[in-house]
């Protein structure tokens, strides 16, 4: 890496204070066993689900954090490494973390590899799968497998007596729903083997000959070969019956992972930019949670402007305070509107939101986040 | 006021704009601000976005915003989706609607399509060649793509290569090849790169964009730094509106070191940077917030220069 941003770690600059939910945030990270946090891109999700993580570990419990949106720096931040092993996070004896915190980054090739390995029939059809062209373009080139397996080792955890909650960090953009449906997709796609049923032939044809397969088929499969030729369907037809077994086993675990997500101790947080489109993202993500019977709990809105600086905005009638007069005033209609726009998805579940501070220093080093994730925190008198 | 050179330049030769940066950076604002722009330069442009939460119509103040181009003037807008896009190459692309309904109709073979790898990728990249290339009627000049956060727009970008080596064949291979040939024309195609001058941010940007030129077939044609914060900020003595010593100005004042740091960063690692030292960088001012939809005036604020430009 080129520079090193981190030296200049925080200090010197005001705390930052949000608007507290303390309590009811307190309330979750003490009762429940799973949080699932969700998002666009770019509003601070994996930062906020580490700093959740951290403070669930204050009040005492033993947390397990999932994180399928590596971010690098704050795996550096946590002293730990990229891959898909839990790795204890070691915090300074100062900070009073009464519980503990194991984190794991995912890389999704290495992960994808690993569930290929674990489950296919033998070490040779493996090492087969991992050569196979198609395969090395999806893991490489793709996160949807990377998504089920998160949800996979979601499951694995929330199931383990050694965890209290897991925490798990969603994938960014407007992925996050498409990777909770997936169990779903991924369901439809081994009914019944109909994926097999179908390709058997073209991949026994594979000696027989072109001639042949056309016979067995029927139009849909002459319509499939006109478009990819022949060679795809022979290619893709040996990948899936080689991924039988794997897919089998993702999809033994998907049906669980449903039956995770929508229990009552398992809830779900959204994590917004106060800004119209971040607004409007948010709440398509939230009206599809609620249709998917998911619940959410709780919105955090990063990257606030800090009360203290728009009522002294608001008071002034300098120039160049004007950006953030607007910003201000554009801020409070976009988490006013946000919230009415939540009204009557909730059935009667208590909702929090804290609106966070942009942040003023730098939250990539633990000394940072563990700041950081105070505000979050019931008791936020420092 | 003084328009970018090198945005007006790209807005009026090349035919394809891909617009990416990290999320959450203002890549869709910019989008439907050079689309503006570029209606003012006499040019007629199709927006493209490919989102689940359709965005560009609010800003452009166009409803019902779909995968079919909508168009106002000679501003259109389009959301396309995956199975649009796979329908459209089906039967407009390989013009044989008879196989659609085979090939649409059935589940299974749906799932098919959905499950190879890379697959929607390389229709979208096709629909917008077709948009430009092979579309009935008064194609656009421009195509703005409103592309996808870095990473998966990376992934996007070198999809053609892993079909390419996938063992596909047929219309889809040759389909690739012509895709590929076409964005590899610098002439007519180009990525535009969304930063924000914060430490972080830059030093993403630093580490991908050399990876996004190896890998991506389409030329980085620039970078556009946006949310800067005025100039004047920096002068050490304020500016004698009574604000010196208020909460507020201090803010805004801390954040403009921290864009000056950043942006000193940038300038110190493009220069040791093959891809970076040459890459031009044009700087758009912060505006608070965006009024939807967006109005030529705030396309101008946006657009018509940074008082902090040299």
């Amino acid at each position: 890496m080129a520079i090193n941003d981190t030296k200049n770690s925080a200090n010197g600059t005001k705390d930052a204070v949000g608007v507290i939910a303390g309590p009811l945030v307190d309330r979750m990270l003490r009762s429940q066993r799973v949080v699932i946090i969700i998002g666009a891109g770019g509003v601070g999700k994996t930062t906020s689900a580490v700093a959740l993580a951290i403070h669930a570990a204050r009040l005492g419990r033993r947390v397990a954090l999932l994180s399928i949106d590596p971010a690098k720096r704050l795996a550096a931040a946590l002293g730990i490494e990229l891959g898909h092993e839990l790795r204890p996070v070691i915090f300074p004896e100062a900070a009073e973390i009464k519980g503990a915190l194991s984190a794991a980054m995912l890389d999704q090739k290495a992960v994808f590899d690993g569930m290929v390995r674990k489950h296919a029939p033998s070490p040779h059809i493996a090492d087969r799968i991992l050569r196979d062209p198609l395969y090395i373009a999806a893991s490489t080139n793709l996160s949807g497998p990377l998504e089920y397996m998160a949800l996979a080792r979601l499951q694995e955890l929330a199931e383990s007596p050694e965890w209290d909650l897991v925490v798990l960090d969603t994938p960014p953009d407007s992925h996050a729903l498409d990777f909770l449906a997936r169990p779903n997709v991924l369901s439809g796609f081994v009914e019944n083997k109909v994926m097999s049923r179908l390709l058997k032939p073209v991949v026994m044809a594979g000696r027989a000959g072109l001639g042949r397969v056309m016979a067995i088929s029927e139009k849909v499969l002459g319509g499939i070969t006109s478009v990819t030729g022949f060679g795809a369907l022979k290619s893709f037809g040996e990948f899936v019956l080689l991924m039988q077994e794997v897919i089998e086993g993702f999809h033994r675990s998907g049906e669980r992972v449903i039956e995770i997500l929508r229990r009552d101790s398992t809830s779900f947080v959204l994590v917004a930019a106060p800004h119209k489109a971040a607004a409007r993202a948010a709440t398509a993500l939230s009206r599809e949670l609620g249709a998917m019977g998911y619940m959410l709990d709780g919105v955090v809105f990063n990257r606030c402007l800090p009360r203290t600086v728009s009522h002294d905005a608001a008071a002034s009638n300098a120039d160049e305070l004007a950006i953030l007069k607007v910003r201000a005033r554009s801020e409070d209609q976009v988490v006013e509107g946000f919230k009415d726009g939540l009204v009557g998805l909730q059935k009667g579940r208590a909702m929090w939101d804290v609106r966070i501070d942009d942040q003023t220093a730098d939250i990539h080093t633990l000394d940072g986040i563990l700041k950081f994730s105070k505000l979050y925190a019931a008791d936020s008198s420092d | 006021m003084t328009h970018h050179k090198v945005i007006d330049d790209l807005l009026t030769q090349k035919k394809l704009l891909m617009i990416t940066g990290k999320g959450g950076i203002g890549k869709t604002l910019i989008t439907c601000a050079l689309a503006k722009r570029a209606l003012t330069l006499g040019r007629r442009v199709l927006v493209v976005e490919q989102s689940s939460v359709e965005q560009v119509g609010a800003l452009l103040g166009v409803s019902g915003v779909s995968h079919e181009e909508t168009w106002r003037g000679d501003l259109g807008v389009a959301n396309f989706t995956p199975s649009g896009n796979f329908k459209d190459f089906i039967t407009k692309h390989l013009m044989r609607s008879g196989l659609l309904e085979i090939l649409v109709s059935n589940k299974i073979v749906h799932s098919f399509f959905t499950a190879i790898p890379g697959f929607a990728e390389l229709m979208l990249l096709g629909r917008l060649y077709y948009a430009l290339n092979l579309a009935p009627g008064r194609r656009p000049d421009l195509v703005l793509f409103d592309g996808y956060a870095s990473g998966h727009f990376l992934s996007l970008m070198t999809t053609p290569d892993a079909v390419l080596r996938s063992g596909l064949a047929g219309p889809i291979i040759k389909q690739t090849e012509t895709v590929k040939k076409w964005l590899n024309d610098a002439a007519e195609c180009a990525t535009l790169y969304i930063a924000v001058p914060e430490d972080l941010v830059i030093s993403e940007t630093v580490e991908f964009l050399p990876a996004l030129a190896d890998r991506s077939s389409v030329k980085l044609a620039a970078l556009i730094m946006n949310r800067c914060l005025p100039k004047h900020l920096g002068d050490s003595e304020s500016s004698g509106s009574g604000a010196s010593d208020s909460v507020a100005l201090g803010f805004l004042k801390g954040r403009y070191e921290r864009q000056q740091h950043a942006i000193a960063t940038y300038n110190k690692l493009a220069s040791g940077s093959e891809v970076l030292n040459h890459l031009p960088v044009a700087l758009l001012p912060e505006l608070g917030a965006i009024e939807e939809p967006m109005n030529d005036s705030l396309v101008e604020a946006l657009l018509g220069g940074y008082d902090g430009d040299k």
